[in-house]
């Protein structure tokens, strides 16, 4: 996966990382808003060393160090290291070593989440986000609870579909 | 799969619409960082990087070539540029101005303009600087002055900011004199400009630049300004200053010092 600026450019970087990496040091800042600020200066900077000639080998291991680094920094910057959020039973079960090739999937998964037909993306995170009962989706959307059930289960599917790819492309 | 259910939940509980948009980070880069995607070999890069070599060609061409003449346009709205002697020129839309390299030196800095152009004059007494407009003349050693030309370019204005300018019609030897906050119109086809003494639109705080003047020169330009007479008992100093205000305590106070000098002060009757 050896890339210089010639064979690819600022665009395919953006698509093939920036989502990935957002999630990744999401990971580490639990701040949608912060980790997207890492990542754009991540890349904005990278991009900048690569415009002036400098080689990279491995642009996903150096991109994925780059912004470790600098989420490290402004945890320590901020001191947030003693979290003062309230960790979840399923974030506290991640470890550090996986976030990487968490963050692969996640972006898969999150992207799944954002082609959803905008209804099925309603019921969806109403039931798995929010925790609501089908019966308290059908009445709040007036929907009936069938629907509820065939929407959920529809974008259940197209989310395995996301991660089963994902697998293949990273694993198989 | 209980791998992937707990990387759902942790998306889950992060998810909203439109965050970590690719596209949206993606143009906010481009936005930001011109000169990086122009490095990149995209294929109409080579084509944009022809277009701009062309440009610069041209550009060098028309600034190098002594004869022919560089021309300056304002399209839809204003634009400012520098001239070679660093004189700032702003043009007002559908203006131009043009000069003629060989004819702006260091004897003389000649330019032709249309339209209405504001000029900020940089101070050279050996080189005048000429604006010709298509009926007018402006000469001027270094002020700041505007030149308008109206109705069809039937009538000719110039107002001045600071300093002093000649005003004649085109070819005329003949003209009025204008300084500070005056304006003047010519009529096309008149032998030279009116001073309109209705429109003085001074700016709120004076400049004034006296280069190795005589010290009876400054007071008398003091004088007229502040409406008193100024008188100083002394003669022979020179003085070489530039004030920026309206507070003529101040003023004599700085002459006073630097000269070391006594100025006295009488109200004009």
């Amino acid at each position: 996966m050896a890339l210089t600026l010639q064979r690819t450019d600022v665009d395919e970087i953006f698509r093939r990382y920036y989502r990935p990496l957002c999630l990744y040091a999401l990971h580490y800042l639990r701040s949608p808003e912060n980790a997207e600020d890492v990542v754009q200066d991540c890349l904005a900077d990278f991009l900048e060393g690569m415009g002036e000639g400098r080689e990279v080998a491995d642009v996903k291991a150096y991109l994925y160090m780059m912004v470790r680094n600098r989420c490290l920094d402004a945890l320590k910057r901020d001191s947030r290291i003693d979290h003062d959020h309230t960790a979840d039973e399923f974030e506290e079960s991640i470890a550090e070593e996986d976030y990487e090739e968490a963050s692969f999937i996640e972006a898969r998964m999150w992207t799944a989440i954002d082609s959803l037909p905008e209804k099925c993306r309603e019921v969806f995170l109403m039931s798995k986000r929010d925790g609501l009962k089908y019966e308290e989706i059908a009445e709040e959307l007036d929907i009936s609870v069938n629907t509820v059930k065939n929407q959920v289960s529809k974008a259940l599917k197209t989310l395995k579909g996301a991660c089963h790819k994902v697998y293949m492309f990273f694993f198989g | 799969m209980d791998r992937e259910n707990k990387y759902l939940q942790f998306v889950l509980k992060y998810y909203a619409p439109g965050r970590f948009d690719t596209r949206k980070a993606l143009a906010s880069y481009k936005s930001s960082h011109p000169a990086v995607r122009l490095s990149l070999w995209r294929p109409y890069a080579a084509g944009v990087a022809a277009m701009i070599a062309v440009c610069l060609l041209v550009g060098y061409y028309l600034m190098r070539g002594n004869d022919n003449p560089v021309v300056l346009y304002a399209s839809d709205s204003t634009a400012t540029y520098i001239l070679p002697d660093s004189s700032e020129v702003t043009l007002y839309p559908h203006s131009s101005l043009s000069y003629v390299p060989s004819d702006f030196n260091d004897d003389a800095r000649d330019v032709d303009m249309r339209g209405r152009v504001e000029f900020n004059v940089r101070r050279n007494p050996q080189a005048p600087f000429t604006v010709t407009a298509t009926y007018a003349s402006v000469r001027v050693l270094g002020t700041q002055f505007t030149v308008a030309e109206l109705d069809g370019d039937s009538i000719t204005e110039v107002s001045v900011t600071s300093g002093k300018v000649l005003f004649t019609a085109k070819g005329s030897a003949e003209g009025v004199v204008l300084t500070r906050g005056m304006e003047a119109g010519l009529q096309a086809g008149a032998s030279r400009p009116v001073v309109r003494e209705d429109e003085v639109a001074a700016p709120q705080v004076r400049r004034f630049v006296f280069d190795n003047a005589p010290l009876a020169d400054v007071l008398k330009e003091l004088s007229a300004h502040f409406k008193v007479e100024l008188s100083c008992p002394t003669k022979g100093k020179t003085l070489t200053a530039e004030f920026e205000s309206d507070d003529l305590d101040e003023i004599i106070m700085l002459i006073e010092k630097s000269l070391n000098v006594k100025i006295e002060r009488k109200v004009k009757k």
